[in-house]
């Protein structure tokens, strides 16, 4: 199942800050991609239903959004509704984040192409799991 | 002028909060649990619907949609743990929370009418229902069981803790300039 994709270089977008998929450091001293890692590694850890959490990657370089894909076998077949979460400096998370969460069924779907993600979002890395949490 | 995602998000969350406030009116009188029961599903449906609007969709595409908040809430609960260990210093730990939110949301979702699961659970806070056996059913007089003393529960009052925190963030506006 799972699907793994090089990083794509660094770059900066058109406002001068670091590509959502680039690991150049944000002024806040932590890259989009390494609150990406976090953010997934926590979801791992406190929901057990968690199979697998993918990078989502969008066509626009200037989406700042965290993007994740999380195949979870406790959740109910509701096609894609993706979560937003503004961000939370206060705790250590400086970005905005989306969460997609998808059955097994529906992430099948998904790489069959019979569910759509949104407009140009692909389905990127797979956030490895820690190794503390049960899988 | 076209309104931002946080102000979409915010005015869904402020609808929740009014939802939330006729539920506890309500909940101290003798009206019919369905009552209480159908303002805390509308309550939990708008706050999902709000980080829908943070998600991308579009607001106006979200005003006739059910059943949702078993996909929202959940990945609320797991911000809130996420904030909790930071907060803590501690490495994020492994939680029933996530679940019973998951579980409660879900019953939660069945108390909207077009959310059925196939037929399965008719049972809602709205509308009649004939049951497989023939037999007629009013949400006035139906027993929700333990929904209706969800807030006398541990796991009950968590989760309606969960739900006014989020709502109450969002209503109020901590994220829009940010």
């Amino acid at each position: 199942m799972a699907h793994h994709k090089q990083p794509r270089a660094n770059s900066l977008n058109q406002a001068g800050g670091p590509s959502p998929e680039s690991g150049e450091k944000a002024p806040f001293g932590v890259s989009i991609q390494e609150a990406a890692e976090r953010l997934a590694r926590s979801h791992y850890k406190v929901d057990p239903g968690i199979q697998a959490v993918y990078r989502l990657d969008g066509p626009d370089p200037n989406d700042r959004r965290i993007k994740l894909l999380e195949v979870n076998e406790q959740t109910i077949p509701a096609g894609i509704v993706p979560v937003g979460f503004p961000p939370h400096p206060a705790t250590g998370l400086h970005f905005q984040s989306v969460v997609i969460e998808v059955t097994p069924g529906e992430y099948e779907r998904i790489r069959r192409r019979d569910l759509k993600l949104p407009d140009g979002w692909t389905i990127g890395d797979l956030y490895e799991r820690p190794i503390s949490s049960s899988s | 002028m076209k309104q931002s995602a946080y102000a979409w998000s915010r005015a869904y969350a402020k609808q929740a909060r009014a939802d939330l406030m006729a539920r506890e009116a309500l909940l101290w009188t003798d009206c019919p649990p369905c009552q209480h029961l159908h303002f805390l599903q509308m309550a939990c449906e708008k706050l999902a619907k709000a980080h829908r609007c943070l998600g991308g969709s579009e607001p106006s595409s979200l005003m006739g949609g059910h059943g949702v908040a078993a996909r929202v809430l959940p990945q609320i609960a797991k911000e809130m743990l996420r904030r909790a260990a930071f907060r803590s210093d501690l490495e994020t730990a492994p939680s029933a929370l996530v679940s019973m939110v998951r579980q409660l949301a879900r019953e939660i979702d069945l108390l909207a009418p077009s959310v059925d699961d196939d037929g399965r659970r008719p049972d809602n806070c709205e509308y009649p229902w004939e049951s497989a056996d023939g037999s007629l059913h009013v949400p006035a007089e139906h027993n929700f069981g333990s929904l209706e003393r969800l807030h006398q529960h541990r796991a009950g009052a968590t989760f309606l803790k969960l739900v006014t925190v989020a709502t109450a963030e969002l209503a109020d506006g901590a994220y829009e300039t940010l």
